[in-house]
């Protein structure tokens, strides 16, 4: 087990440099050059010379990019064109808006998903099968943009039980926080709520089909009793796995979300930054998110060794 | 009988003052949909930034909410040499800074201002002040400031929260981080600043002017204009920055908000090359502008009427603004365009490129503009970009046509200046490469002269010369529209889109 987890630890120091070299050349590529951008319409052509003499722009790329990576590996990001913050304090000032409505998201998106897909499984080609189907596939299809403006106007402008827009203050209370955070995760998690759901279905189909689930139930065990015991812990595999892939998709629809909703997260800030050219905060973002995900993907790999002894054991672990 | 009179009198005068009392108490929240990105003057290069800073910095001189006048803040009155290059100021003697870490709320004195404009001059990214040539300091409060070259809209370019007044203790003291701890002479103080959610500020009680009805101001960033406005109409902003047009009805059919429309200092046009391909030729551009009705560009982009065609760079919102605009227009004459291009060998038609940002107005003005053009037999391609990469088109003298937007002061030279001097051929503003000595010689005549009447002439006559050429086909100018809460009282939607709780002339409160 342990030398499962030295090797995946390892292998994200190549993964992370590979990022880091792709967005750097991306961000060069992309038409636009940064001091004209940030300067706006109305800068004068000496101002952006000496804007971009400033940041180092007039220099070669390839200086550019080692001078880049140097200070990377020392911790500085630099500092944000647009805000003339640190970059890191930016990130980290907004990785918890991002975290939040991600992980709220996939929880609605579980705690729902899971339980619909396993009644679906269990009620195999009934109606209650036909609808839960049927709405996963709604839930997958509808644009995040558009179901988020539904859920302001029916649950903010007309019932008027939710804020519209905001992330709410952690002073004011857990309320305030978990009020503002309903709809957007709602609006975020509803994609992930669907494949979730038709996951867990089609995992717990295959997994009710087996020899051993009906074995299980011909000794006359209760139904429950195998549902949960014997099929679900075996049907959990690969939704855990389809879970984790999940985060990865959240975060990047945090993007949509946030800017609907008016939420101070990550998303928000890296569209921002693109649109701006802010190379430095560009780089250092993708460099955290690619982090995340890398990190996420590792601890669902741990997770999943876990659950199914097989693979502990093909990477020679002590069992 | 005069026991009751007394009583009236007691209720009338107490509800009064219960009244002023509350007047005083009032909380108001202002929704935009641009994100302020700095609190330090000399960095800022957005209307987001300006718009938060001017509650904690005041600039020598200041416009009314209405953006007509300019009127003395922390100067008190100035005068100017008559060739317009020596400035001086005087200033108010009763002004004090806020107080703050590294100084306890002292005067601002003359000292002050050299010191944050030679700041501005040296750390902004964009000076505004450029044209300053130096700075001395008369005595404490007299300040003489000379120009490189006479400059009439001098004072329009103090306006500019780029030449507020900072103190030097607090900004060398903070060092980089006086962003966050922003100080200076006005009359809010910056209370807390969630980054892309909300900023909030307190009324400074010593401030020292006029004391302003709003105690607690809140600015809440929503980057959805569509969600703006529901965030308005569910009363979770008081006024919100910008309505979309197709949102107005939306916003009047409730009875307890309103759809302010000011004219706006903005136009947007197609800019065509004058240096490179077939719009050099007069007679093409001709054609275009006989092809093109520009009342339909307005009607397909405003049907609920927040914007109105244009017919000249001068948008209604300037001073300079010339009624008679029209008369140097070239109107709408399909036939006589088709006519103009059989004569000059167009006829087995001819292919344009139009560039325009992914601003949707512009696409769609783009868009009328391709399908009455081939009306004619022109084809235009219209390719829309986001907006880095437009603006790198734009100014690098290869597009055909680019679709421009320019927005700024009521004064003319930041219109006519800006986007046909030649001096400006190439950047953004004047990505057509506009070249005309005799416009120069105009633009050049008004910065330079001190009388506000012979100044419009000269950039009347500049833009005259400018619709002659044909270069420069005006599309629409949009109007500044507000949602604002009948709650709020005082306000006044300016048209700079800058919105102002407290100005010269200017006290919002809330009821």
């Amino acid at each position: 087990m342990r030398k499962f987890i030295v090797r995946r630890l390892l292998q994200i120091i190549p993964t992370l440099f590979f990022v880091l070299l792709t967005v750097f050349f991306l961000m060069k590529l992309i038409p636009g050059d940064p001091a004209a951008v940030l300067l706006g319409p109305g800068a004068r052509a000496q101002d952006i010379e000496r804007f971009r003499a400033e940041l180092g722009l007039d220099q070669p790329v390839f200086t550019q990019f080692a001078l880049y990576l140097k200070r990377v590996f020392t911790g500085n990001f630099g500092k944000s064109l647009i805000y003339r913050q640190d970059v890191i304090s930016l990130i980290v000032e907004r990785l918890p808006t991002t975290l939040l409505l991600s992980v709220s998201a996939l929880f609605i998106a579980s705690i729902i998903g899971i339980p619909a897909g396993i009644l679906a499984a269990t009620k195999h080609d009934s109606f209650v099968d036909f609808s839960i189907t049927i709405l996963s596939l709604v839930g997958i299809s509808v644009p995040i943009f558009w179901f988020g403006m539904i859920l302001i106007i029916v649950f903010a402008l007309q019932l008027g039980w939710l804020p519209a827009v905001g992330i709410g203050n952690i002073s004011n209370g857990l309320w305030d926080v978990v009020k503002h955070i309903i709809l957007p995760s709602t609006a975020l998690g509803i994609q992930s709520m669907g494949i979730i759901t038709r996951f867990t279905r089609s995992s717990m189909l295959e997994v009710l089909r087996q020899d051993y689930v009906r074995t299980a139930m011909a000794k006359g065990l209760k139904k429950r009793l195998v549902l949960y015991n014997h099929a679900l812990r075996n049907a959990l595999v690969p939704i855990v796995t389809v879970i984790g892939l999940q985060l990865g998709t959240l975060l990047a629809g945090a993007v949509l979300t946030e800017t609907v909703f008016a939420l101070p997260g990550l998303g928000k800030l890296m569209i921002d930054a693109i649109l701006r050219r802010d190379f430095l905060l560009v780089q250092g973002e993708v460099l955290v998110i690619a982090f995340i995900y890398i990190l996420v993907n590792f601890i669902v790999d741990t997770l999943y060794a876990f659950l199914n002894p097989k693979i502990r054991v093909a990477y020679g672990g002590s069992q | 009988m005069r026991k009751y009179l007394v009583i009236m009198f007691l209720v009338v005068v107490l509800s009064f003052s219960a009244f002023a009392a509350e007047k005083y108490d009032s909380e108001l929240v202002v929704g935009t949909d641009q994100n302020p990105t700095t609190m330090d003057p000399a960095m800022y290069q957005d209307l987001a930034s300006s718009q938060v800073m001017r509650n904690v910095f005041e600039t020598l001189v200041a416009y009314t909410a209405d953006v007509k006048e300019i009127e003395p803040v922390i100067a008190e009155s100035w005068t100017v040499s008559d060739d317009l290059t020596v400035w001086t100021f005087k200033l108010r003697e009763n002004v004090f800074f806020q107080k703050g870490k590294f100084q306890d709320g002292r005067n601002v004195t003359a000292e002050d201002v050299k010191y944050s404009f030679e700041r501005e001059m040296e750390i902004s990214p964009m000076v505004r002040i450029y044209m300053i040539d130096t700075i001395e300091v008369v005595d404490t409060y007299t300040v003489k400031i000379t120009l490189q070259y006479p400059y009439a809209p001098f004072l329009t370019v103090l306006t500019d929260i780029g030449a507020a007044i900072v103190p030097k203790e607090e900004v060398e003291g903070w060092g980089d981080d006086f962003v966050l701890h922003p100080i200076g002479s006005g009359p809010y103080v910056l209370k807390e600043w969630v980054k892309d959610d909300h900023m909030s500020f307190e009324r400074y009680e010593e401030y020292w002017g006029e004391k302003p009805y709003v105690k607690n101001l809140t600015y809440k960033f929503i980057p959805d204009k569509a969600v703006l406005t529901l965030a308005l109409l569910s009363g979770q902003v008081d006024i919100s920055s910008d309505i979309l047009d197709q949102d107005i009805p939306k916003v009047t059919a409730d009875p307890n908000v309103e759809a302010v429309m000011v004219g706006g200092n903005n136009i947007y046009a197609a800019y065509m090359n004058a240096t490179k391909g077939p719009t050099t030729d007069p007679k093409l551009r001709e054609a275009i502008f006989k092809a093109i009705d520009v009342t339909q560009i307005a009607k397909v982009i405003f049907p609920n009427e927040s914007g109105v065609p244009a017919y000249g760079p001068i948008p209604p919102g300037s001073w300079a603004y010339n009624p008679d605009v029209q008369d140097f227009y070239t109107p709408y004459d399909p036939e006589g365009a088709k006519q103009i291009l059989k004569d000059a060998g167009y006829s087995n038609g001819l292919k344009l490129k139009m560039y325009t940002s992914d601003d949707p107005n512009r696409r769609k003005m783009a868009i009328v503009m391709q399908s009455m053009l081939k009306q004619v037999g022109i084809d235009l391609e219209v390719i829309s970009l986001e907006w880095g990469s437009f603006i790198e088109v734009s100014g690098n003298g290869e597009a055909d046509i680019y679709a421009i937007g320019w927005t700024w002061y009521p004064d003319p030279e930041f219109f006519m200046y800006y986007m046909f001097h030649s001096s400006t051929a190439g950047t953004y503003g004047n990505g057509g490469r506009y070249n005309n000595p005799e416009v120069d010689k105009y633009i050049e005549l008004g910065e330079s002269s001190a009388d506000q009447d012979e100044r419009i002439m000269y950039y009347r006559k500049a833009e005259e010369l400018v619709m002659k050429d044909r270069f420069f086909f005006p599309g629409y100018h949009k109007l500044v529209v507000m949602g604002v809460s009948d709650k709020v009282k005082g306000f006044t939607v300016s048209s700079d889109m800058t919105i102002r709780v407290f100005a010269p002339g200017t006290n919002v409160y809330v009821e």
